[in-house]
């Protein structure tokens, strides 16, 4: 669970939730705003960020999507703003680029991805075994390294890191990991891409290496399993994170509290890989 | 042998068909073997291509290339056109190319989706779609090996082709030759048959058509005898019957000579007795009426008194009288019976009768051509070669406006017949038209019947009329030099 600070002036106000999405939303934009506007009816919705911005009074505004996020953070809002469907990379990259003063403006974020703890709990059960965990990493995600290996340390595997550079084909770099038992995909444009990822799947298949994360989606399209959260789940999390955002609490970017387990059993058949009722079941609801 | 033309045109069609489907056949499997593989390279290449595992291009296009004979070569290019991957054969012409852009695939895929329409699969994945340019990859095809390929297998199902033929002539010929010698056996039969041998050797008890044909020909056989038998019995009865009615006819025909024969005699006689009954008692009497009558006139003559004078003119009248009529009946006495055959022989009665002829009808010149001397001959022969001759000349008289009439007298030695041929430079007439009404025709040809001879008309219209009578100089009956 994320931890708010307190912060001092407007953003405490009473706060009407105003929803930034874009004129082609995502199936979880478009089931995350219909989630959101059933929980509060009075929330307003738009594709333009300076619309709401010149709404009256004060708000929080929630952008779904890195698209969305990207446009209210340049539309120089001052309001607090509350993220949701986009990665731990995607954000902290926009939230960098966009050179927005985090002083001044509250930003708080569930990110789309489960965390790497919650995504090693889940290899764990599904190896039951101390197995060697191969990461692909970029300078977008040098961020997440110590996270993986706090998560590694904590569920007694072991772990191995590539880091790319710039210009580094990702799918050759997968050669550097052939000694993994099993490849964490990490959110990271640079790496898993629509372009790059079913090169990228196709190869880790050659070499019979499962790939766990990190979503559900990845999963249909052909990773063994991973840990998500629903939209359900995410917009729990949120009404939390709204409302004390709303109270002018300083939030910080967090994982999912919530979550559960998708698999992919084709794979895990094709790969000769059980698994259990235990992993199948690993999961955390909203209460 | 001509029943296995068909077959061996049927051959000749379907193998040229063959070789010219083949060819055209062979080029397409190249041109679509070339785009199918390039397509498929394209598709499956572009893993080792973004991948960069060279190595495993390398190998996989020299597998393809080493496998399939018709591939010329394989080249694979990158993005910047370099070539990654290149296998080729050099005994191959490369005649047709193909190339196919390779491109990422591009997953319709939010990654980061965990909505429940996703999850539940309403939506999510849509596919991929084609992204950037990777590479290229060419391939160059040679349609040599197909052709060769295709080739073979024509030769082979020409092959089997002619097998077949001949194996479907030499069926053929076999099943001909079986079927012709029952045939050329029925054949014979028939022939038999049409000859008049009924007895058919054709066995009996054979199956099918031919076991059906044999026993119709055998019946038709059978049929055929016993309908010859019946005619054959039909006509021997009526054979007999013929020969019985012309036995009958002939004897009738001997007995009508014989009767004609005898009628003529019988008229010639009673010709014979009137004329001497004429000359003996008319022409007695006349003479002696004359001689009285002259008495009378010599002894009025001397008187000299008006009315012995009268008696003198009565007198001579009635002996000029008596004169004619004795004349007269010495006529009718030749006509009667020509004594002049008993006296001159028939040569010299009918140069008599053609003297009195050319003096009687001098606009007719009438001359006789004959034999100095004849053969003896009967009697009524005689007397009917002058009557055939008489009654000849007065129809040409009468009848053909001639201005000639010849008689030939012909009595060839050692034919025992006597041939006169009366010709005229007439008129003619129509033998059919005037045979049946003529009287003297008739009376001809019953006199000459009578004598067991014949007798010829020939006339043309405008060109005159040839009788000719073929007379038997010999009988039975006793003969007379005439």
């Amino acid at each position: 669970m994320g931890v708010c600070l307190q912060v001092p002036v407007a953003a405490a106000a009473s706060g009407e939730v105003r929803i930034l999405t874009v004129s082609q939303p995502t199936l979880a934009a478009r089931e995350s705003l219909e989630a959101l506007t059933q929980r509060y009816p009075s929330a307003t919705s738009d594709i333009d960020p300076q619309r709401l911005a010149a709404r009256q009074g004060s708000g929080v505004y929630v952008a779904l999507g890195a698209d969305a996020l990207k446009g209210i953070l340049e539309a120089g809002i001052n309001g607090p703003v509350l993220a949701l469907l986009t990665s731990s990379e995607a954000f902290r990259s926009i939230v960098s680029s966009t050179g927005v003063d985090r002083r001044r403006v509250a930003i708080g974020a569930i990110y789309a991805e489960a965390s790497p703890a919650h995504q090693f709990a889940l290899i764990r059960l599904i190896f039951q075994r101390r197995i060697t965990v191969g990461v692909l990493l970029s300078e977008n995600t040098g961020h997440v390294e110590p996270l993986i290996r706090a998560a590694a340390r904590s569920t007694d595997l072991d772990v191995e890191i590539h880091r790319l550079e710039r210009g580094d084909n990702p799918i050759r770099a997968l050669s550097r990991l052939s000694s993994a038992n099993v490849l964490l995909a990490v959110p990271d444009r640079s790496i898993f891409s629509p372009e790059t990822v079913q090169a990228l799947l196709e190869a880790t298949y050659r070499r019979g290496q499962p790939v766990v994360g990190f979503s559900s989606a990845l999963v249909r399209a052909g990773t063994l399993a991973s840990v998500y959260a629903t939209i359900d789940d995410i917009v729990a999390q949120a009404a939390t994170l709204i409302e004390q955002l709303a109270m002018g609490q300083q939030p910080i970017p967090l994982y999912p509290a919530y979550w559960r387990v998708a698999v992919n059993d084709s794979v895990a058949r094709s790969l000769n890989i059980p698994i259990s009722v235990e992993a199948r079941g690993f999961s955390s609801h909203p209460r | 042998m001509i029943a296995s033309v068909p077959s061996l045109l049927m051959f000749l069609a379907i193998a040229v068909a063959l070789y010219i489907s083949g060819q055209q056949e062979a080029v397409k499997a190249v041109r679509d073997r070339g785009a199918l593989i390039a397509s498929s390279l394209a598709q499956t290449g572009q893993y080792g291509l973004v991948s960069g595992n060279n190595a495993s291009l390398q190998h996989s296009i020299r597998r393809l290339v080493d496998s399939d004979l018709s591939i010329a070569s394989i080249r694979i290019l990158d993005a910047e056109g370099q070539v990654v991957a290149d296998a080729s054969r050099s005994d191959r012409d490369a005649g047709f190319a193909f190339d196919s852009v390779m491109r990422a695939d591009v997953f319709g895929l939010d990654l980061l989706d965990n909505s429940e329409a996703g999850t539940k699969g309403v939506e999510g994945i849509v596919g991929a779609t084609q992204g950037r340019v990777v590479g290229k990859v060419t391939v160059h095809m040679s349609s040599a090996p197909m052709v060769q390929a295709r080739n073979e297998r024509i030769a082979y199902s020409a092959a089997a082709l002619m097998f077949a033929a001949i194996i479907s002539v030499l069926a053929g010929l076999t099943l001909a030759r079986r079927l012709s010698e029952p045939l050329r056996a029925v054949m014979a039969s028939l022939r038999q048959i049409r000859q008049g041998q009924f007895e058919v050797t054709l066995p009996l008890g054979a199956s099918g058509e031919l076991g059906e044909l044999h026993s119709t020909i055998h019946e038709m056989a059978k049929g055929l005898r016993i309908r010859r038998d019946e005619l054959e019995t039909i006509v021997e009865r009526r054979t007999a019957d013929l020969q019985f009615a012309i036995e009958k006819a002939r004897s009738a025909d001997a007995e009508r000579r014989r009767l004609l024969a005898r009628s003529n005699q019988q008229l010639e006689d009673e010709r014979k007795r009137i004329a001497v009954e004429i000359h003996d008692h008319l022409n007695a009497t006349l003479i002696g009426l004359r001689s009285k009558a002259q008495h009378i006139a010599e002894i009025a003559e001397g008187m000299n008194h008006r009315a012995a004078q009268e008696l003198h003119t009565t007198a001579t009248e009635i002996t000029q009288t008596i004169a004619s009529l004795y004349k007269s009946a010495r006529r009718i006495i030749k006509q009667l019976r020509p004594e002049v055959i008993d006296v001159l022989g028939l040569n010299g009665a009918l140069q008599e009768m053609v003297r009195e002829y050319n003096q009687l009808v001098p606009a007719v010149r009438f001359s006789l051509v004959a034999p100095h001397k004849l053969s003896p001959m009967r009697s009524e022969v005689g007397i009917a070669a002058y009557r055939l001759v008489q009654e000849a000349l007065s129809n040409a008289v009468k009848h053909s406006s001639a201005s000639r009439v010849e008689i030939s007298l012909i009595a060839p030695p050692g034919l025992e017949e006597l041939l006169i041929a009366v010709r005229d430079d007439g008129i003619g007439f129509d033998l059919d038209s005037v045979s049946r009404d003529s009287l003297g025709l008739a009376g001809m040809r019953e006199r000459v019947s009578g004598l067991g001879g014949k007798v010829r008309v020939r006339s043309t219209l405008g060109r005159g009329t040839r009788v000719t009578f073929r007379l038997p100089l010999t009988s039975t009956q006793g003969l007379n030099s005439v």
